[in-house]
């Protein structure tokens, strides 16, 4: 790196107050953006399907994960081929993200949508006192024009466990196609 | 290269643990999806070579072997061995990826069978031989954590400019980031401290850079609280460790330095930072990041104004 690029950075960290942030997302694909990603040239069926109690419990049973929507998004096409659009909740993040199943395997992932909210600690007195001193003036903003941002390693062990009730949740479906 | 029209693609996998973003811009959606693509790929690759979780990676092989028995791997693997060694050197062994015995133990890594290791080794005991060939000195577990992270961001970054019609590459691996941008492009430090709050960091249009610390990273174990963070030569984890900002040529190198500035005593820390031609720069709960200096501890700017 040039020595240039150094003296932009030590003149960029002269802030002395933080942006605090409500809320940042990021929207990488749209559903259509997804399924062109993952099924190139593929005709999917888009469709709804609700999970019964007795298929909630197998997929629960079978993935180790809790099912909160028994509404499931899937797209349907060829070959045993399908698409699935599903959610997770991190600590502060919620996640949508498509998973490509093909005969049950996983064949590819894409993160639709991150979003992070910081919300009940914004309302909340402590976070508020934060401000106080030095940080008072501090701007207030939803960070969705908040990018590249380095810090606070984000583990994605809630989408790796989602998958995994995702493709169990193919498998139920499948049995009633049977 | 300058273009009249410009795409821009961007893509998030979950992938090492975090979420990998990669940020395209090209002549065309196809070329710079295929560039994204072939990033992922890259870091897929350093994936199955160096992960310490899967044992038949190049990593899981080296743990797996014995004493004293030399095993050829990936030249990847060598060469970012290589850099862990010279950084364990120069920071007198603050830098040691031999710690992974002692993560086994805390349970951040899952229990291997075979053979007993010891987990006091340090990066003494790992040799590296000519021919893309290592040898364990005693039975250890290696982990390369953050700077096997940071080697993907700079492979997914060459990858991606390997094609035509590129124009601009980011890929940030859960804070390590790096740019290879046409123009300026701004980056951002969230706080190690209070996640909901973000730094500005400035304008880049080329670097490499890497963050840690705060407490996000301690959780609970049955040992009691534990951090994935060890400081070679002491038995308990780092209550707290400053938050770190590294700027360096490349990801790989700022990621291992970050460690090193963390917990290295500052006058070390220092040295080794500027061994690597490298910038660091430190936060404490509440403050501003600082830039750590030769002489004192500076504030960052202070003389920019």
């Amino acid at each position: 790196m040039k020595n240039r690029d150094w003296n932009i950075l030590v003149a960029g960290l002269a802030v002395t107050a933080p942006v605090a942030v409500v809320a940042h997302a990021e929207i990488y694909l749209s559903e259509d953006q997804a399924a062109k990603a993952l099924f190139p040239g593929v005709k999917l069926k888009a469709d709804w399907a609700q999970l019964t109690p007795d298929e909630v419990k197998t997929v629960e049973k079978a993935s180790g994960e809790s099912v909160r929507h028994p509404k499931v998004r899937v797209l349907w096409g060829p070959k045993d081929q399908a698409l699935f659009i599903d959610e997770v909740l991190g600590k502060h993040e919620f996640i949508t993200y498509a998973v490509a199943l093909q005969g049950g395997k996983v064949k590819g992932l894409e993160i639709m949508e991150y979003r992070e909210t910081f919300g009940q600690q914004v309302r909340g007195k402590e976070w508020r006192d934060q401000f106080t001193g030095k940080d008072k003036d501090a701007p207030l903003r939803v960070g969705k024009d908040i990018k590249n941002i380095s810090g606070a390693t984000l583990s994605s062990v809630h989408v790796t466990n989602g998958v995994r009730r995702v493709v169990e949740t193919y498998e139920v479906l499948k049995l009633r196609q049977r | 290269m300058k273009s009249s029209s410009s795409v821009s693609v961007k893509r998030c996998r979950p992938m090492l643990g975090t979420y990998v973003i990669v940020t395209v811009k090209g002549t065309n959606e196809r070329w710079a999806g295929l560039a994204a693509e072939r990033a992922f790929q890259a870091v897929e690759k350093v994936q199955q070579l160096m992960s310490a979780h899967e044992p038949h990676s190049d990593l899981g092989r080296i743990t797996r072997s014995g004493a004293y028995e030399p095993l050829e791997v990936h030249l990847w693997t060598h060469q970012v061995l290589g850099l862990a060694q010279k950084v364990s050197l120069l920071s007198q062994g603050t830098f040691d990826v031999m710690v992974g015995g002692r993560l086994e133990q805390s349970g951040f890594l899952p229990r291997f069978k075979e053979p007993t290791r010891s987990s006091d080794s340090t990066y003494a005991d790992l040799d590296l031989l000519p021919g893309s060939r290592v040898m364990l000195r005693r039975p250890c577990r290696l982990d390369l954590g953050g700077i096997a992270k940071g080697f993907a961001v700079d492979k997914a970054v060459e990858a991606a400019l390997q094609g035509p019609g590129v124009q601009a590459v980011t890929v940030n691996a859960g804070g390590d980031i790096r740019i290879q941008a046409d123009r300026p492009q701004e980056l951002w430090l969230r706080d190690p401290f209070r996640p909901e709050f973000f730094w500005q960091g400035g304008l880049v249009t080329s670097g490499s850079f890497a963050s840690s610390g705060g407490v996000n990273a301690l959780r609970d174990s049955k040992h009691g609280l534990a951090a994935p963070l060890l400081c070679p030569g002491q038995k308990r984890p780092p209550r707290r460790t400053p938050g770190v900002l590294v700027a360096a040529t490349t990801c790989a190198v700022a990621d291992a330095l970050t460690k090193v500035v963390g917990l290295a005593q500052p006058h070390l820390a220092r040295r080794v930072v500027g061994e690597f031609g490298a910038k660091a720069w430190v936060a404490r709960p509440g403050e501003a990041y600082r830039e750590l200096t030769p002489s004192h501890h500076r504030k960052v700017g202070e003389d920019a104004r």
